[in-house]
């Protein structure tokens, strides 16, 4: 997931909301996928909130 | 006419100048022209200098100087920014009533008496109208419109002047957001007013790109300090550089009344840099509601598979003794069937083997000796050993002969042979 971009990781979320709300997934499948969603769903809100310390570096860094 | 003999001075042939000048043009007049140059003075009187291009070469046909005094200039100037939203300055098409005057020392000017602002509101709408005609034209003005918003606006290239208050306002209300979204904003200078706008912007654009994947979005912002001058956001090679920069572009260059050209390209247009802030905050939160409403799709759709599971369960359980029941009845018809089948089968069997036992006993019955005795048949032995022909016995023997009922005995006295 740590090579994912933020859009890849939302339209997996996507997928997979879909998927579970067809009603047709398996019930063995669930938990695997609600532990998905939640890792996801973490690994975007990080990208919300927490300080991307290399894009700043990079940023910081510019001449200008 | 004079003599040679008798020359003019110079004051008296500028002086009869000014006379006929005077006389032959006693009137105020309007007149329109190009302002190529604005002075204002200390003591407050303003100095232009007006032009007329030709209309193809654009090169100069008629120049005059002309003077704006200070009683006049002090009233013109704000009237005529608060109605065209322009400084009163160099590059615009003016309407002015004009008095001509000669003077034996200065020459030729045009003393200004008023302006009519209208025109060159007439002017510049014209000249944004070409340029908006020649965007739509070359099918650029809605590229930048076209590109799609960044999911994450986090990465703001702002266009701004560093002095302007704008570009401060603009970061400390990111900083600030109340939700703790993290921004990265970045100045490029520009700048924000005057003539050096449209290559300030240019350039900052330039370099911009020269990064491209470092960057989400661009905003373009000035602070409400400014002057509303909005001229130099109506260029053509500053709107066609932004349509068709490759990241959305939002403008925030606070002006109020109108839209520039600059304004109409840019993906998305707001009015102050605050207003740009609040944009990009709530993009931000836009994707949390949107993440927050999916983990909740999820739950629930998790939630309702395992409800209907339950269900099914339940039902499952609910119908198991009934259905046992019929399964059991089922196979006890099945049972049931079958045995009857064996059964008949079984009884047919039965009774053929019986009528052959029949047809037997009754063949059994008819070879019977009691009844073959019974029709006058008579079983003869001689020793024990049943006498079968005639060569069994000779004269002397005595034999047994048993017939219905009994048995006697007898001697053999003769014996013929048939």
């Amino acid at each position: 997931m740590d090579n994912m971009t933020y859009t890849q990781a939302v339209a997996r979320l996507e997928e997979i909301m879909n998927a579970v709300q067809s009603g047709k997934l398996d019930i063995d499948e669930l938990s695997g996928m609600l532990k998905e969603a939640a890792a996801l769903v973490q690994f975007c809100r990080g990208k919300l909130y927490k300080v991307d310390e290399e894009v700043k570096e990079l940023l910081d860094n510019l001449s200008e | 006419m004079n003599s040679i003999e008798e020359p003019f001075t110079l004051y008296s042939l500028n002086n009869m100048v000014r006379q006929a000048v005077s006389e032959g043009l006693p009137s105020r007049y309007w007149v329109t022209g190009e302002l190529s140059e604005v002075r204002e003075a200390s003591n407050g009187h303003c100095y232009i200098e007006l032009v007329q291009r030709d209309e193809v070469t654009q090169e100069l046909v008629a120049k005059a100087r002309g003077t704006i005094w200070s009683r006049i200039y002090s009233l013109l100037r704000p009237y005529f920014l608060e109605q065209t939203g322009e400084p009163f300055a160099a590059g615009l098409k003016v309407l002015l009533q004009v008095s001509v005057a000669f003077h034996e020392l200065y020459g030729y000017t045009l003393d200004v008496c008023d302006i009519e602002p209208a025109y060159t509101v007439g002017d510049m709408a014209r000249q944004r109208m070409l340029v908006i005609k020649r965007l739509t034209d070359e099918g650029v003005i809605d590229l930048n419109k076209e590109l799609p918003f960044p999911l994450l606006p986090q990465r703001v290239a702002v266009i701004s002047s560093a002095t302007a208050a704008g570009y401060g306002d603009f970061c400390d209300q990111l900083a600030a957001n109340r939700y703790g979204f993290v921004f990265y904003p970045h100045l490029f200078q520009s700048p924000m007013q005057g003539s050096g706008v449209e290559q300030g912007i240019i350039s900052a654009l330039d370099r911009i790109a020269a990064n491209i994947d470092m960057w989400d979005v661009v905003v373009i912002i000035r602070g409400g300090g400014a002057t509303s001058e909005l001229s130099c956001f109506d260029t053509y090679d500053l709107a066609n550089n932004c349509a068709q920069f490759p990241l959305p572009i939002i403008t925030g260059i606070g002006h109020q009344r109108d839209e520039s050209v600059l304004d109409m390209v840019a993906h998305t247009r707001v009015k102050t840099p605050t207003a740009a802030a609040e944009l990009l905050i709530h993009a931000m939160l836009e994707q949390e509601t949107y993440m927050t409403g999916m983990m909740q799709g999820v739950v629930q759709g998790v939630q309702q598979c395992m409800d209907a599971e339950q269900q099914r369960l339940n039902g499952l359980l609910g119908r198991l003794p009934m259905t046992t029941a019929l399964y059991l009845q089922g196979e006890k018809m099945r049972l049931q069937t079958s045995l009857q089948a064996v059964f008949s089968s079984a009884q047919m069997l039965i009774k053929e083997q019986q009528h052959r036992l029949d047809v037997c006993n009754a063949a059994l019955e008819a070879a019977s000796p009691g009844r073959i005795l019974s029709l006058g048949y008579s079983i003869t032995r001689v020793n024990g050993r049943v006498v079968r022909s005639i060569d069994d016995v000779v004269p002397g023997d005595e034999v047994s002969t048993e017939v219905a009922g009994g048995e006697f005995t007898s001697t053999v006295k003769d014996k013929i042979k048939k």
